[in-house]
C-alpha cells in the first residue's frame, strides 16, 4: 500500500458512551485476543471505561455508544462530532435509539416519564431516546446489542487502513443457514431473523432460541408477510408488533407505519 | 457385498482421506467430517446444506495479503473420502463442474474436487422428492463407487479407477459374481422406488414455459410472499454464487485475508453497482433469476437444467415458495391456494 | 474432468500493477495509468478494445473497470475513474508510483471484426466515453481497416467533458469527423447543445448496412440513441453497446452479473442491440 515504509501516526481515537448499558465499550475491552493490537495500532485518547485520564482533543475516530436521552448528552454528542473525522455509532442504542426507544414517538413519553419519576427536577433535560444520526451525521454503523467482536475488529481495521468499512448488507438468516441451523420459522416458532440486519453471526438461533432483532431492521425485509406468517403460528399482530418494536427503536417505524 | 462389511469397509477408506458423511450435529444431519463410522446416518433424511459445501466452502480465504501481494490460500484443500452422497447430489457436483471447471478452472473448486472420492448411496424418495422428474434419480458418473442397498446385500457399481483401487482394499469383502437372482432383485428395487415418488411435475416444459411467462403477474405474486432471507439458496445443491470481502488484521501492517463466501441473488445488493443503481432491486426479479436460472437458463448453456429434483427447496422455504410451487402457478397460470 | 496445474494458474490472482501516472479529468474523475510491475507481464498484456480488468486495492476490495486505452499501443493501461464507491474512494488517495493489483482482462470486447472495412459511429453519453475511447483510439490508429468514423459524445456541460482537450485536438484531424454537444453550454463552448441524439442530424449520408454503431452511456440514453440508429436502418446486430453489472470475480464463477444464461463478464460486457431484445434485462 501507499507509503508503506513511512511510518504514519497512529490513528487517534475516542470511545464514548452516553445512554445505554456500555456493553459495547465492555465487549471492545473483552477483545482480549485483539486487545493488544487495537492499543499498538491506535492513540486510544479517550475512554473512560479503561482509563481515567481522557484527552480531549481532535481526534481521526469517535466510537459513540448509547442514546441521546439528554440535552446534556446532545451537546456531549455535539460536541465529540466537531472533534472527530469519522464517527461511528455502535450498538443498538446509537444505531436506532435502544430498548428506550420501544415505544418511540408514540406520544406517551412524558406521561411514562412522570410515573416512574414523578415530579422530579432533573439536572438537565431528559428526552426520549434518540439514535445519534437524530443529532450529527453518522458515518459508519455498528449495530447490534452488544455489537459482535467479528464486525468491530474489521471496521477497525478497515477505519486503521484508511478504507471504508463494509457492511452486512443480509438478515441473519444468511449466517443462521450457514451455522446450518433449522430454521425455527418451519416449527412455527416466532423469529426475526429475516427482518433484522445480520453481522450477528446468527448466535441466537445456534442456541435454539429466536431471533429478538436486536441489529435492528433489516432495510430489504418484507415486514407484511413476516408478520402475517408470525400470526399464523398464533400471535396477534399486536403482539408481534410489540416485539418487533423491543430493538427497532425510531428507524422501525419507517418499516411498519402502512401495517 | 455383505451389509455386516460396510461400516469396516468404509473404515478402511481412510487410507484415501478423511471420511466426510452424512452425521448428526446439535440434532441437525449434516455433511461433516466422520469422527466414528458407525454416526454415518444412511437411508433416511437428506443432510439439510448440500455436499456441494464440502466442494465450494460456505466461507474460506481465498488468499492472504500483506504489503508484498497476494499470496494464495490453498489450506482448505483436504483429501476427503465423502460417504453417502445420493444420486441427484452426485448430479449437482456434476453442473457445479459446469460452472467451475470451466475455462478458466476456479483451483479452489477443482483442486478440492480432484483430492475426493465419492461414495454414492442409493436413496428412496421421501415425500418431497422429485428427482425422476428432474432425470436425477440415477447416476452413471460422478462417483468412484456406489452402493445400492438391497436389503439383503448392497449392489456396488465401481465408477472409477481409484473407485477399483478401494475394492482392492478389502477385495475379500466384495463378491464379483452377479447370480440372475440378483439382477431380479435389483430390478424389483428399482420399480418399487419408481413407485414410491409422491410429487412430480412437468419438468420438461419448464424452459419454454418459463421464457413464456416473463410478464407475468405470478411473480408479483411470489414476491408478495418472500421474505428475501435467501435460505433457498443456501441449501439449493446447484447454487453457486459468492461474494468477496478483503478483512484486514488488527495492524499497522496492510496484513489480510481475502474471503469468499456464499451469496445469493435473492439479496437485494446482489446486483447493486457502486454508485447506486440496482438491477435487481424489485424482489420480483431476483425470484425470476432464481427460478429461470433452475429451470431454463443453466439448461440453455449446458443441456441440462440447474434443478436436480431434492426437493429441500421444498422443505426450506417458510412461506412454500419452490420449485414446485412455481413450477405449478406457472403452468396453471394461478396462484397456489392459500 | 480436466486436469491443469492450478498451482501457476489462479485466475483470481491479483497482480501488482504501478500507477505510472493519475490526474483529474474533472471532479471526482480521475485518469490513471497502470503497467504491471512484471515487465515481461506488462509488455505481453494484451486485450480487445471494450473489455475490463479487476483492480485490487488489498483490504479494500476488488472491482470491475474498462480500459480506456487502446491496445495499439501496448505497455500502459489507461483507465478513466469515477470516485464512486469504496474501492474507488481508495483508488483516489493513492499517488504517482503507488502499486495497485490488477487481473485480466475479462470479457468480450467489441465485435472488430464485424467493424473492419465498415463506417463506424461512436455514440457516448457522460462518462460512457470511458470504454469508447478504447475503440476510438483503435479505430485511428488503425485508420486503414476501417470506413469513415463518426464521433457523437454528449456531455452535461462543458466543464463535465471528458478528455476535453485532446477530443478537441481529434477536431484538427481530417480522418474523423467529431460531434460534441453539451446539455447546458457556457458563452465560450463553441459546439452544439442540446442532447447527444441532436448530432445524429448533422451526419452524412450513411449505408446501414454498411456501418456499426458503437454505444456507451447512462442507461436513459440507450434507448433514444437506438431509436435514432434504428432511423438510419441499421441492423440490429451491428449496433454494439458495453454495459455495466456488479461483478465479484469477472470468469463466469460468482454469478453477480447473470441474467438468463448469460454471463455479463464472460458474454459481455459488449452485448448487440439485437442481443438486449433477445435478454430481457440487459438494459
Amino acid at each position: 500500500m501507499s507509503g508503506g515504509n513511512i511510518t504514519k501516526p497512529k490513528p487517534r481515537v475516542g470511545i464514548y458512551g452516553l445512554t445505554g448499558c456500555a456493553g459495547d465499550q465492555l465487549l471492545l475491552i473483552h477483545c482480549e485476543d485483539e486487545l493488544l493490537d487495537i492499543f499498538n495500532a491506535f492513540d486510544i485518547r479517550s475512554f473512560v471505561m479503561a482509563s481515567s485520564n481522557p484527552i480531549e482533543e481532535d481526534m481521526d475516530v469517535a466510537l459513540v455508544e448509547g442514546s441521546v436521552s439528554t440535552e446534556e448528552q446532545k451537546k456531549h454528542l455535539m460536541d465529540i462530532r466537531k472533534r472527530a473525522k469519522i464517527l461511528v455509532a455502535i450498538g443498538n442504542c446509537a444505531t436506532v435509539g435502544g430498548v428506550q426507544a420501544m415505544y418511540a414517538q408514540d406520544g406517551t413519553f412524558k406521561d411514562r416519564m412522570k410515573k416512574v419519576y414523578g415530579d422530579m427536577k432533573f439536572i438537565t433535560e431528559p428526552m426520549e431516546g434518540q439514535p445519534l444520526d437524530a443529532f450529527v451525521t453518522v458515518d459508519y454503523y455498528l449495530p447490534g446489542c452488544p455489537i459482535s467482536a467479528k464486525q468491530a475488529l474489521p471496521l477497525l481495521s478497515r477505519l486503521l487502513h484508511g478504507a471504508p468499512p463494509e457492511p452486512f448488507p443480509h438478515p441473519v438468516c444468511h449466517e443462521c443457514k450457514l451455522q446450518e441451523n433449522k430454521c425455527l420459522l418451519l416449527d412455527k416458532k416466532f423469529c426475526l431473523g429475516p427482518l433484522t440486519q445480520g453481522g450477528c453471526g446468527a448466535v441466537c438461533p445456534s442456541h435454539g432460541l429466536p431471533c429478538v432483532g436486536c441489529w435492528g431492521p433489516h432495510s430489504d425485509a418484507n415486514f407484511k408477510e413476516h408478520i402475517t406468517l408470525l400470526e399464523s403460528f398464533g400471535m396477534t399482530k399486536d403482539e408481534v408488533i410489540r416485539r418487533i418494536r423491543n430493538f427497532g427503536g425510531h428507524k422501525i417505524l419507517a418499516y411498519i407505519k402502512d401495517l | 457385498m455383505q451389509p455386516k462389511f460396510f461400516q469396516e469397509f468404509i473404515e478402511s477408506l481412510k487410507r484415501f482421506g478423511t471420511i466426510y458423511g452424512p452425521v448428526r450435529r446439535n440434532g441437525v444431519l449434516k455433511y461433516d467430517r466422520v469422527e466414528s463410522v458407525d454416526e454415518i446416518e444412511l437411508d433416511g433424511e437428506r443432510p439439510m446444506i448440500p455436499v456441494k459445501k464440502l466442494f465450494h466452502p460456505m466461507k474460506f480465504n481465498m488468499f492472504q495479503f500483506d504489503k508484498d501481494g497476494f499470496t494464495p490460500d490453498y489450506s482448505s484443500i483436504e483429501k476427503k473420502v465423502i460417504v453417502g452422497v445420493p444420486p441427484c447430489e452426485i448430479h449437482s457436483l456434476l453442473r457445479l463442474d459446469e460452472v467451475f471447471m470451466e475455462q478458466p478452472v476456479d483451483p479452489y473448486y477443482a483442486k478440492q474436487r480432484e483430492n475426493s472420492a465419492i461414495i454414492g448411496y442409493s436413496c428412496l424418495p421421501g415425500d418431497d422428492c422429485f428427482c425422476k422428474s428432474t432425470g436425477t434419480d440415477i447416476v452413471e458418473e460422478g462417483f468412484d463407487l456406489f452402493f445400492v442397498n438391497l436389503g439383503e446385500f448392497y449392489l456396488v457399481w465401481v465408477g472409477s479407477s481409484l473407485g477399483h483401487d478401494m475394492v482392492l482394499e478389502r477385495e475379500d469383502y466384495f463378491d464379483e459374481n452377479v447370480t440372475h437372482e440378483d439382477i431380479e432383485d435389483y430390478i424389483e428395487w428399482r420399480q418399487a422406488r419408481d413407485k414410491m415418488f409422491k410429487v412430480s411435475f412437468d419438468f420438461k416444459s419448464m424452459p419454454d414455459i418459463m421464457e413464456l411467462s416473463y410478464g407475468s403477474p405470478i411473480w408479483d405474486y411470489f414476491a408478495g410472499k418472500c421474505l428475501s432471507c435467501g435460505q433457498c439458496s443456501m441449501v439449493c445443491p446447484t447454487c453457486n454464487c459468492y461474494t468477496v470481502t478483503d478483512v484486514l488484521d488488527v495492524s499497522s501492517e496492510p496484513e489480510g485475508r481475502r474471503e469468499r463466501f456464499w451469496d445469493s441473488c435473492m439479496f437485494v445488493d446482489y446486483s447493486l453497482v457502486a454508485g447506486g443503481h440496482n438491477f435487481r432491486g424489485a424482489r420480483a426479479d431476483r425470484l425470476k433469476l432464481w427460478y429461470t436460472h433452475k429451470m431454463k437458463a443453466f439448461a440453455n448453456e449446458y443441456g441440462k437444467p440447474a434443478c436436480i429434483g431434492c426437493g429441500r427447496c421444498v422443505r426450506t422455504c417458510p412461506v412454500d415458495i419452490n420449485v414446485l410451487t412455481v413450477a405449478e402457478a406457472l403452468t396453471k397460470m394461478e396462484v397456489p391456494a392459500q | 474432468m480436466t486436469v491443469c496445474n492450478h498451482e501457476d494458474n489462479n485466475p483470481f490472482q491479483p497482480e501488482a500493477a504501478r500507477i505510472v501516472r493519475q490526474h483529474d479529468l474533472i471532479k471526482d474523475h480521475r485518469f490513471f495509468q497502470v503497467r504491471f510491475v512484471d515487465m515481461k507481464r506488462a509488455m505481453s498484456f494484451t486485450y480487445n478494445p471494450g473489455q475490463f480488468v479487476m483492480l485490487s486495492i488489498p483490504g479494500v476490495g476488488e472491482a470491475p473497470f474498462s480500459i480506456s486505452s487502446t491496445p495499439s499501443r501496448p505497455g500502459i493501461l489507461e483507465m478513466g475513474i469515477r470516485r464512486t464507491g469504496k474501492l474507488t474512494e481508495a483508488l483516489f488517495t493513492k499517488r504517482d508510483n503507488d502499486i495497485i493489483y490488477m487481473r485480466g482482462p475479462y470479457g468480450n470486447g467489441f465485435n472488430l471484426d464485424q467493424m473492419r472495412n465498415k463506417d463506424i459511429i461512436i455514440v457516448a453519453g457522460g462518462l460512457g466515453v470511458i470504454p469508447l475511447r478504447s475503440i476510438l483510439y483503435y479505430v485511428l490508429d488503425n485508420r486503414d481497416q476501417f470506413g469513415r468514423l463518426f464521433f457523437l459524445y454528449g456531455a452535461r456541460t462543458p466543464e463535465e467533458m471528458l478528455f476535453r482537450t485532446e477530443f478537441f485536438e481529434l477536431k484538427e484531424r481530417h480522418d474523423i469527423e467529431c460531434l460534441y454537444t453539451v446539455d447546458k453550454a457556457t458563452s465560450e463552448w463553441s459546439e452544439d447543445v442540446g442532447v447527444v441524439t441532436k448530432l445524429f442530424a448533422k451526419l452524412p449520408e450513411i449505408d446501414p448496412h454498411q456501418t456499426n454503431a458503437v454505444i456507451c452511456g447512462p442507461p436513459v440514453m440507450y434507448k433514444y440513441v437506438i431509436q435514432e440508429l434504428l432511423k438510419l436502418e441499421l441492423p440490429k446486430n451491428q449496433i454494439q453497446m458495453t454495459l455495466e453489472r456488479r461483478m465479484k470475480c469477472g470468469v463466469g464463477k460468482c454469478g453477480h452479473c447473470a441474467l438468463d444464461h448469460i454471463y455479463t463478464c464472460i458474454d459481455g460486457p459488449v452485448f448487440t442491440y439485437w442481443d438486449t431484445l433477445h435478454f430481457r434485462e440487459l438494459i
